[in-house]
């Protein structure tokens, strides 16, 4: 007994210590990459950036001019497939914590299908949004029908992270505003959503990130063109489309397309901002009195 | 208004409330969770005005029975409650389903945790208040201090209303609930041991409170703490488990059950020897 408590406390700091080393390292593995990811887009994309770039129109296949077609493109479809998706999805992730028992067989069934369409490569998605919205629905290679297609890619990764923050709301909660008397929806409006908020935001932030991201399923729907939008029904070229055409399509593209590519991250960051700020603003206005 | 000795095999109908009196009485209530049953027949009438307190081993469906009074099992998936139980003259399971919204309102609950909103003191209470229809500042001014005020917490926290409920010490969170299902005037209170995890200075206060708020409610409150009951009971039932089923086994006035318990349960329990 003597030897085992004189050995035992050195193992287990050893362990201890080989374990902290690993998580740190992979960390700061983790951590580096991504720096490297970053200096190396910046470094060749932030001399590209200028106002000219920003506002100009693109000439000689993108090699020179501006990306103004290309970010008024990308926010007509960005902002229509959030649009729709935020309430759709917010509406389902509030149906199926909210209504529906958690042991049902519609609980379920939602819940795995989630799971499953969440999982589904953008391409698959591509060729039903061509097939459903381009040609069923008319809507040819347009934006909208781009939107439309990423509504149905956004949403299930928008209702996982709502549910999670409307499910991870404390039962106390809940409880206490029940018995106060509280009907449903005030018990939802008041105490439920504020508390989920966090939760809900970054689900909203998934959903606008994997929207400005996406490449494959745009192809088969919004199309490629380069040129200024009139409407939502006009076909036209996202940032994430840009990029992939000025790097693999276009000789002497890569200097655009790592501005381009700077700006796409420079705007996800915005947007992360921005949500953050709404969240916590929306939070403090239903917190005080 | 006669009380059941050995009530497991007994059944008594609810009797007419004395006018004025909101009555609350429960006959043959069993309730169960899918397919495990929580309570067997219990049938039993609160005294108005006083402190039933309800003891006995874990998971003798103490709280079940209380969540039954004010009907929180809804909030639970799977469970079903059979047999009578009265809140004045309504039958609250009854075939003309009592609106539990309206229940609440007269059936307060105050729970084992403290768990404020995570708002303002203030909008704790004017939450509640704004929903059931007071919207006038004057008036939601008048019923907050008074709540608070009710609960000795007015003098403590009235230059602070606007901080986060969550700041408070916990003996402070839970009067701020007792305030917060005060301020809608209801006229039973329910009390999940409401002391189990606070301090014994905090615990005194709030029993010291709750003997205070018997004058005008009907209290019934669950707890642990036999020494607890002894202090502040007027009427105690005993809840036992009989094969995971939990039963009434005894009730009566405090000092009848703590002197000449009649079921040798409840005298080997207070004695400590199970």
């Amino acid at each position: 007994m003597v030897e085992a408590a004189t050995i035992a406390p050195p193992l287990g700091a050893r362990s201890t210590l080989g374990i902290d080393t690993l998580v740190w390292g992979v960390g700061l593995a983790l951590l580096a990459l991504f720096g490297l990811l970053l200096a190396e887009m910046f470094a060749a994309g932030l001399p590209v950036l200028s106002l000219e770039f920003i506002t100009g129109e693109a000439s000689d296949a993108g090699r020179s001019g501006g990306i103004s077609a290309v970010l008024v493109s990308t926010l007509w479809v960005v902002a229509l497939a959030v649009g729709i998706a935020l309430p759709l999805a917010l509406g389902t992730a509030l149906y199926i914590s909210e209504y529906l028992g958690r042991g049902s067989t519609l609980y379920r069934l939602i819940h795995g299908s989630l799971d499953v369409l969440s999982a589904v490569p953008s391409v698959v998605f591509g060729l039903f949004g061509n097939a459903v919205f381009c040609e069923l629905l008319g809507l040819g290679y347009s934006l909208a029908a781009g939107a439309l297609t990423l509504v149905c890619m956004i949403v299930p990764v928008m209702v996982k992270a709502s549910v999670d923050g409307l499910t991870a709301v404390p039962t106390e909660l809940r409880a206490a505003g029940s018995a106060l008397a509280l009907s449903k929806p005030a018990l939802i409006g008041h105490i439920v959503l504020p508390a989920a908020l966090p939760g809900v935001a970054s689900g909203v932030l998934l959903g606008v990130a994997r929207a400005l991201a996406e490449t494959a399923a745009l192809l088969f729907t919004s199309g490629y063109v380069l040129r200024m939008p009139d409407s939502p029904l006009d076909s036209g070229r996202t940032l994430s489309i840009h990029i992939y055409d000025l790097a693999m399509n276009v000789a002497g593209g890569d200097r655009f397309a790592y501005g381009s590519a700077t700006v796409l991250v420079i705007l996800l960051l915005m947007i992360n901002g921005a949500i953050a700020l709404v969240s916590s603003y929306a939070h403090r206005r239903t917190t005080d009195s | 208004m006669g009380y059941l000795g050995d009530a497991m095999d007994q059944r008594q109908a609810c009797h007419e409330p004395a006018a004025g009196e909101i009555s609350l009485c429960t006959d043959q209530l069993c309730l169960s969770y899918g397919s495990k049953q929580a309570l067997e027949g219990v049938s039993l009438e609160i005294k108005p005005r006083a402190v039933t307190a309800i003891i006995g081993p874990s998971g003798s469906g103490k709280s079940s029975f209380l969540c039954c009074l004010n009907r929180l099992t809804d909030l639970t998936a799977g469970s079903a409650v059979s047999g009578q139980v009265k809140v004045g003259s309504t039958e609250i399971y009854g075939t003309q389903r009592h609106d539990p919204v309206q229940l609440r309102r007269q059936v307060g609950m105050v729970f084992q945790r403290a768990n404020p909103f995570p708002f303002s003191i203030w909008k704790n209470l004017a939450l509640p208040l704004r929903h059931h229809g007071v919207r006038d500042k004057q008036q939601l001014r008048q019923r907050i201090e008074s709540a608070l005020q009710r609960v000795g917490l007015w003098d403590e926290v009235s230059d602070r209303l606007n901080t986060p409920a969550g700041a408070l010490s916990g003996g402070q969170q839970q009067r701020l609930c007792i305030a917060r299902a005060l301020v809608l005037e209801p006229s039973i209170l329910l009390m999940d041991e409401p002391c189990s995890a606070l301090d014994p200075i905090s615990t005194q206060r709030i029993e010291r409170l709750i003997l205070e708020l018997k004058e005008r409610y009907t209290i019934v409150i669950v707890t642990h703490d036999l020494a607890q009951a002894r202090r502040i009971a007027d009427h105690v039932a005993l809840f036992w488990s009989f094969e995971g089923k939990g039963r009434l086994i005894e009730y009566g006035p405090a000092p009848q059950i703590f002197h000449h318990p009649t079921h040798e349960l409840t005298g080997a329990y207070l004695a400590g020897h199970i």
